[in-house]
């Protein structure tokens, strides 16, 4: 630069100048000084010249198409926006289900009286909601004296439950651990909302589930693709939404109800009599995790699985009716 | 509000706005192809890398996510500022990873072979080969003075100069005081006269800068 430079408080003034970004009384002293002060005239000309400049740049074209795939972000059937009165009941199912679990491993459910028991003595956990109640769906707990095994039924009805065969434990562990991706998946994402400044999208904990550059397919309750975000905005398309394994029976229930819930993809048949916008928690360990004479450390483990993953699904389930 | 064209009739973007909140993703596509230049400009403009394009592709699924937040007001404003916030989110996370200082970025702002990966190009690019290798390098010298800027003052001096935001606006967006948005915004606008400087005789008699 040839000119000396003003001093930098004046190149401010100029600047917010030119935005119109003066109060009354710096303008009216700015515009004396400006037919005082040839130089800190070229300077604003200067300045006005740059900003002009930047005014001229066109729009860039964008490199690729960035529409949504509807295969992928297909219709979806509302969100929550708030704190729902169904996460609220879900809550307390889950909250429900915990007591009742710890209340069952105080009463000694450690094995030792378990010949005592009736033949299938289970703890049958079925935190549900139901939004016309008939009385078939209320939160159950069955607590035999000496329960050895846990079931996490979504269908109190009972039409699967005690035929279903038992779910292979690491097959269970698999699930819950996959479950447990997707939860940290979602918090890494929470985290970096949080920063976000947008007053529009702090009133909801931004719920992306998509890391940058991966658009994410939509997810099921498969472990086999848990791995996968959980894309719980955008519920199913068909192609997408998959029966669960044969062996899940009473978990495919549950989770075609969530997925078509969510993505109105209406196979009704599995909801039988039921409201559609019915929901129940339960989980993708299996209906029925038979486990005799468990040793409590597994039950404890898996205990704190289920909550996670109880937890984890509420809070992630696009329902928000 | 503008009107858009979905299978040649006009609709009004308030209605695409409706249905896209009913989850209707046809309908926010629309809103997509409306915003995706600008959009994509002010993510390249900002970043001055091809992080930009992933950044806008996420910024409308994050958008779409969202649209049911979106109250009413000025969608293209409501758009950009995701766009804007999406591109500060990934400034700060290349910050702490101790990035680009503003000297690093002089050095390679040297020459005018910054735009090699750029095969960017712009909306309405002329017929005329010629005067659109003219524009283009002029477009080039005012993308690398920009480009050559410290993060914050480009990011200001983009969302003043190019998307036109008020100061508060700014200082809302940035998180910071609007005395800041004023010394930053001043201050960039003195690096790029400098900057454009050095190339005044490719800038367009009417831009010259006086010496």
């Amino acid at each position: 630069m040839n000119r000396e430079q003003p001093p930098i408080n004046d190149i401010e003034l100029l600047s917010a100048f030119i935005d119109g970004e003066l109060s009354d009384a710096e303008r009216i002293e700015l515009n004396n000084r400006l037919e005082n002060e040839p130089a800190l005239k070229a300077e604003l000309e200067s300045l006005q010249t740059t900003v002009d400049i930047l005014h001229s740049l066109p729009m860039l074209k964008a490199p690729r198409d960035f529409r949504l795939d509807p295969a992928i972000y297909g219709r979806k059937s509302g969100r929550i926006t708030s704190l729902s009165a169904w996460r609220v009941v879900s809550a307390v199912g889950v909250a429900a289900a915990v007591v009742l679990v710890a209340g069952s491993l105080l009463l000694g459910g450690t094995g030792e009286d378990a010949d005592d028991g009736p033949a299938g003595s289970q703890i049958a956990i079925v935190p549900s909601v139901q939004s016309e109640d008939d009385g078939q769906d209320e939160i159950e707990a069955i607590i035999p004296p000496s329960e050895t095994a846990l079931q996490f039924a979504g269908d109190v009805t009972g039409e699967a439950n005690n035929n279903i065969p038992a779910i292979e434990e690491s097959e269970a562990d698999s699930a819950f651990a996959d479950d447990e991706g997707s939860d940290d998946d979602l918090g890494n994402e929470s985290d970096q909302s949080a920063e976000e400044p947008v007053e529009q999208d702090t009133s909801v904990p931004d719920e992306s589930p998509f890391p940058a550059g991966a658009p994410p397919a939509v997810s099921t309750s498969q472990p086999q693709q848990a791995s996968e975000p959980m894309a719980e905005g955008y519920g199913g398309s068909e192609e997408t939404t998959e029966l669960p394994p044969e062996d899940s029976i009473g978990a495919a229930d549950t989770f075609n109800g969530e997925a078509e819930i969510a993505g109105e993809t209406g196979r009704s048949a599995d909801n039988e009599g039921r409201d559609e916008q019915q929901t129940e928690v339960a989980q993708d360990a299996g209906p029925t995790s038979a486990i005799g004479r468990m040793d409590i450390d597994t039950l404890v483990s898996d205990l704190i699985q289920l909550v996670v993953t109880l937890t984890e699904w509420i809070f992630s389930n696009p329902l928000g009716r | 509000m503008s009107n858009l064209t979905v299978n040649g009739e006009s609709m009004n973007e308030t209605v695409l706005i409706q249905q896209a909140q009913q989850g209707e993703v046809q309908a926010f596509n629309e809103l997509v192809i409306e915003y995706q230049d600008l959009a994509y400009s002010v993510a390249y403009r900002i970043m001055q890398n091809d992080t930009a394009a992933d950044i806008t592709q996420n910024a409308f699924i994050s958008a779409f996510e969202k649209i049911h937040q979106f109250k009413g007001g000025s969608f293209k404003a409501w758009m950009m500022r995701i766009i804007t916030n999406a591109c500060y989110d990934e400034l700060r996370r290349l910050k702490r990873r101790s990035t680009s200082s503003l000297d690093e970025m002089q050095e390679d702002s040297d020459g005018l072979d910054l735009m090699d990966e750029t095969s960017i190009s712009f909306v309405g690019e002329a017929i005329h080969p010629e005067a659109s290798v003219q524009r283009n390098e002029l477009q080039e010298i005012i993308e690398n003075c920009i480009k050559a800027l410290a993060d914050i003052h480009r990011i200001v001096v983009v969302m003043a100069d190019i998307e036109q935001y008020r100061y508060e606006e700014i200082a809302d967006m940035a998180g910071v005081s609007l005395g800041t948005v004023k010394s930053r915004l001043s201050r960039a606008r003195a690096n790029l006269r400098d900057c454009l400087q050095t190339h005044r005789e490719l800038l367009p008699e009417k831009y010259r800068l006086s010496k």
